[in-house]
């Protein structure tokens, strides 16, 4: 019973929400007809992409830069991560105060969004595609940071002790008892960013930084949408590439070994800045110095913007209901596509051969297509056919969360155990039936688990949306900033944050609950009666600490690969 | 106690030169517990496990101890403790002259390098090469960057050469070491500890994968170690323990059931040991 209480109050919260976000979007006016004919020959021109030579010389030109910025972002969050989580475990630090001032000094970059960090580097160090590669770097680099430590703290510490018995210092024990066993899962982490990188680099050629998202904006503004798919085609290829490498890697059994991995990112990192033409000079140079005294200085104190609390509060209110809508939009849209695009267990298989591989095949292309083309895109082309206000950004994000949530979803449904859905097909079910007692059931709190980190990703990618003008706190922030008013700018900042920061805390609040029993969630905190522990000694794990660490680790799998900033 | 005391505590035990007998009565025991009680919590609102209860023990200096007893009697716990990867929940515990709870930090660390320890979970990552495992045991005497260079270019290869030698292992110095057997990856967790000079040796059954000709081998080379050092090991096989020690010790439920020479172990006393306790 009191599970069936429990499932009320959340369908019942969920409506309400929904009811609430609805009506400050307002529902009325929502379809724009005048639009249509620009959306519809948009699409049109999907068949005829522009291949003239000329243009397509240059779409090469802004891939290998997209690409460039990518590499070159990857490389600085992976080493700002390494640092962050060498320095924030309590496994090679040992302090707890370090390790927890530079834990909660983490949560601020990792609550922005690369574009927030690109607006603000902009004022620094003008448009350079130096401000890409910080702007991908810095945020990556704090989640890089957190998932590195986790890993690092949770990984198996038979080595480790042993090694640290014999007087090996905490640092020598990580290196030779850690890092074998968390460097497969580091590199395959290290590929997933990069291609992460990829689609952000093209999202951050809209603020001006060049490469693909640079050239698409321009194509947009003039309305030549035969260029547009070409860059989108450009697009899909250059993160299928990274995506097909990076589940090589994850794939791969054999450890590349250390000095080729050394050598192939010494290579990979000259060519990138080369390409990218990025000036290092300018990170020292006395100029950007002083800016970023000048800056730092315009920027405080905090305060409201001409349209005080009001103003704040709405565009708060606005960013909430925008990103509630799009994560509806996405989990529905996201779960269809998964059903469609999901292979069907050769057994229940009915009906005709090709139309089910037919089926699969467009449902995993609109998936595809939803998640590489960029949210803003997305936004540009609804705002089309949408009135203004919260719908085209609510829109444009739930469909493009769709895609990534899609996959995501068929991935969780497809590694699960099929024998449920064997013995409910046995009894002679429908596919629908077969879904709703054999499928959905046993995936329900993978699932719940993927939606809510998604919605976290949500949450900051509104400001992505707001910045190209559809509502929220990320139009207010670009108000602020066309207007100059730097201390109103980083008011709105420090509003976002906390909203991405309390988003998180939600999160994970809501997360366990769904995917853990409470047995297993009473046996992960500490019990009081334990002998007391001088700090700094390894302490001999209990059979229950394995066991839990066990399962923290397989619980932590999960997030590796859906952590929050994927986008 | 001060961190100066500290200090020179873990100078006379790790320093060979010092006489025994002529710094104080401690440098001739490698290991003193007084009193030694642990208690674990395995979590939730189960009972307490008294894992060891009111041990007093002492090892001479180059003597060889083998830690009889069912599984569960204590046997991992104990070593732990001497190790220093246990704290006690009562008593004193002092290893090479030095109480281990007053070692912190360098102090503790160079101690803890005259100590070679081969643990049950032998904690020797597959994905790293053999030799690198084996240096693995010298880390307490290199400094970070000897440790970090030597992952792309080994140092000491003919020491751990000669080493895995020893333990049966030679020429397996450049193999993965997950391609090793599970008898063979327990046998680099012993080189690892065998390959520096150690003045204590604490091995919990490092042999439970071996075969029997092996272990033999195995145990020689823990025994023959070249600076003598005291060598306390956990075994199942009361035979082996006869054969390479010189003093058995049988633990039964945490606490010592008896303690005496090699020789004088009658198959009685194995008996009680073992005995199945009638419900």
């Amino acid at each position: 019973m009191p599970q069936l209480a429990r499932r009320v109050r959340v369908a019942g919260a969920i409506v309400i929400l929904l009811g609430w976000a609805t009506a400050r979007a307002d529902w009325s006016t929502i379809v724009n007809a005048d639009g249509w004919s620009a959306f519809a020959r948009f699409w049109t021109s999907a068949t005829r992409p522009d291949l003239s030579s000329d243009f397509v010389r240059l779409t090469w030109d802004a891939t290998l830069q997209t690409l460039a910025v990518a590499v070159l972002g990857t490389v600085v969050a992976l080493l700002l991560g390494l640092a962050g989580a060498v320095l924030s475990s309590g496994r090679t630090v040992g302090s707890s105060t370090l390790q927890h001032i530079i834990a909660s000094v983490g949560a601020v970059p990792r609550a922005t969004h690369e574009i927030l960090v690109a607006l603000l580097l902009v004022q620094v160090f003008g448009f350079d595609p130096l401000v890409a590669v910080l702007a991908i770097g810095i945020p990556f680099g704090a989640v890089s940071a957190k998932v590195f430590a986790d890993a690092i703290d949770d990984a198996d510490r038979a080595t480790f002790d042993a090694l640290r018995s014999m007087g090996a210092s905490r640092s020598r024990a990580a290196v030779y008892g850690i890092g074998p066993l968390v460097r497969a899962e580091f590199t395959a982490y290290g590929f997933y960013r990069l291609e992460c990188a990829i689609r952000s680099a093209a999202v951050l050629g809209i603020v001006g930084v060049g490469g693909l998202g640079f050239q698409v904006d321009l194509s947009f503004e003039s309305l030549r949408y035969r260029e547009i798919w070409t860059l989108i085609l450009a697009l899909v290829l250059l993160s299928g590439a990274a995506d097909a490498l990076s589940s090589a890697v994850r794939r791969s059994r054999r450890p590349f070994p250390l000095r080729w991995t050394l050598a192939l990112g010494a290579v990979a990192v000259t060519w990138s800045a080369w390409q990218a033409g990025v000036s290092t000079s300018l990170l020292w140079s006395e100029r950007t110095r002083r800016q970023i005294v000048d800056f730092g200085r315009e920027l405080v104190p905090p305060r409201l913007g001409p349209g005080g609390w009001r103003e704040l509060a709405d565009a708060t209110l606005d960013t909430i209901a925008l990103a509630f809508l799009a994560l509806a939009i996405a989990v529905v849209l996201g779960l269809v596509g998964a059903m469609a695009a999901r292979r069907t267990p050769p057994m229940m298989r009915s009906g005709s051969r090709w139309f089910a591989a037919a089926r699969r095949t467009i449902a995993k292309l609109a998936l595809l297509l939803g998640r590489a083309v960029p949210a803003p895109i997305w936004a540009f082309l609804f705002v089309l056919i949408l009135f203004p206000g919260l719908w085209p950004g609510a829109a444009a994000l739930g469909i493009y969360n769709a895609g990534v949530l899609g996959r995501l979803f068929a991935e969780a449904i497809e590694t699960q155990p099929d024998d449920v859905e064997r013995n409910v097909g046995l009894t002679g079910a429908t596919s629908a039936s077969r879904w709703a007692y054999g499928v959905i059931p046993q995936a329900l709190p993978r699932l719940v688990s993927l939606s809510l980190y998604r919605g976290e990703v949500i949450v900051r990618e509104t400001i992505v949306i707001g910045v190209v003008g559809a509502g929220g706190l990320g139009q207010l922030l670009r108000e602020h900033l066309a207007a100059r008013d730097f201390q109103a700018v980083s008011g709105a900042i420090i509003v976002f944050v906390v909203l991405a920061i309390a988003a998180d805390r939600l999160g994970a609040r809501l997360r366990p609950a769904s995917t853990l029993s409470p047995r297993d969630r009473r046996a992960a905190t500490p019990s009081p009666s334990e002998p007391s522990r001088p700090r700094d000694r390894p302490v001999r794990a209990t059979a229950a600490d394995r066991r839990t660490d066990q399962r923290d680790r397989d619980r932590r799998r999960t997030s590796v690969v859906n952590s929050p900033h994927e986008g | 106690m001060s961190d100066s005391s500290a200090d020179a505590a873990a100078r006379t035990a790790t320093n060979p030169e010092i006489e025994p007998g002529t710094e104080s009565a401690a440098v001739g025991e490698a290991i003193r517990l007084r009193s030694v009680s642990v208690r674990f919590s395995i979590g939730g609102d189960r009972p307490l496990i008294d894992a060891l209860v009111d041990v007093d023990l002492t090892v001479a200096t180059s003597e060889r101890v083998a830690l009889l007893g069912e599984s569960g009697a204590g046997k991992s716990t104990l070593l732990d403790v001497v190790a220093g990867l246990t704290p006690p929940t009562s008593g004193a515990v002092e290893v090479l002259g030095a109480p281990l709870d007053a070692l912190r930090g360098r102090a503790m660390r160079r101690h803890r390098a005259a100590v070679g320890v081969v643990r049950q979970a032998q904690g020797v990552p597959g994905a790293m090469r053999v030799v690198h495992n084996v240096n693995g045991g010298r880390l307490g005497s290199w400094s970070t960057w000897r440790a970090i260079t030597s992952l792309v270019r080994p140092r000491r290869m003919d020491d751990v050469e000669r080493t895995l030698a020893s333990v049966g292992l030679a020429g397996m110095s450049d193999r993965t070491t997950a391609e090793l057997s599970g008898g063979q990856q327990q046998r680099v967790a012993v080189a690892r500890a065998l390959v520096e000079p150690r003045r204590l040796l604490l091995a919990d059954e490092p042999v439970s994968a071996v075969d029997p000709r092996l272990s033999d081998d195995v145990l020689a080379s823990l025994c023959g170690a070249e600076t003598r050092p005291a060598l306390v090991i956990s075994l199942h096989d009361p035979d082996l323990a006869r054969r390479h020690v010189d003093r058995i010790i049988g633990l039964r439920d945490g606490r010592v059931l008896f303690d005496r020479p090699a020789g004088d172990v009658s198959d009685p006393d194995l008996d009680e040991l073992y005995r199945v306790v009638p419900d």
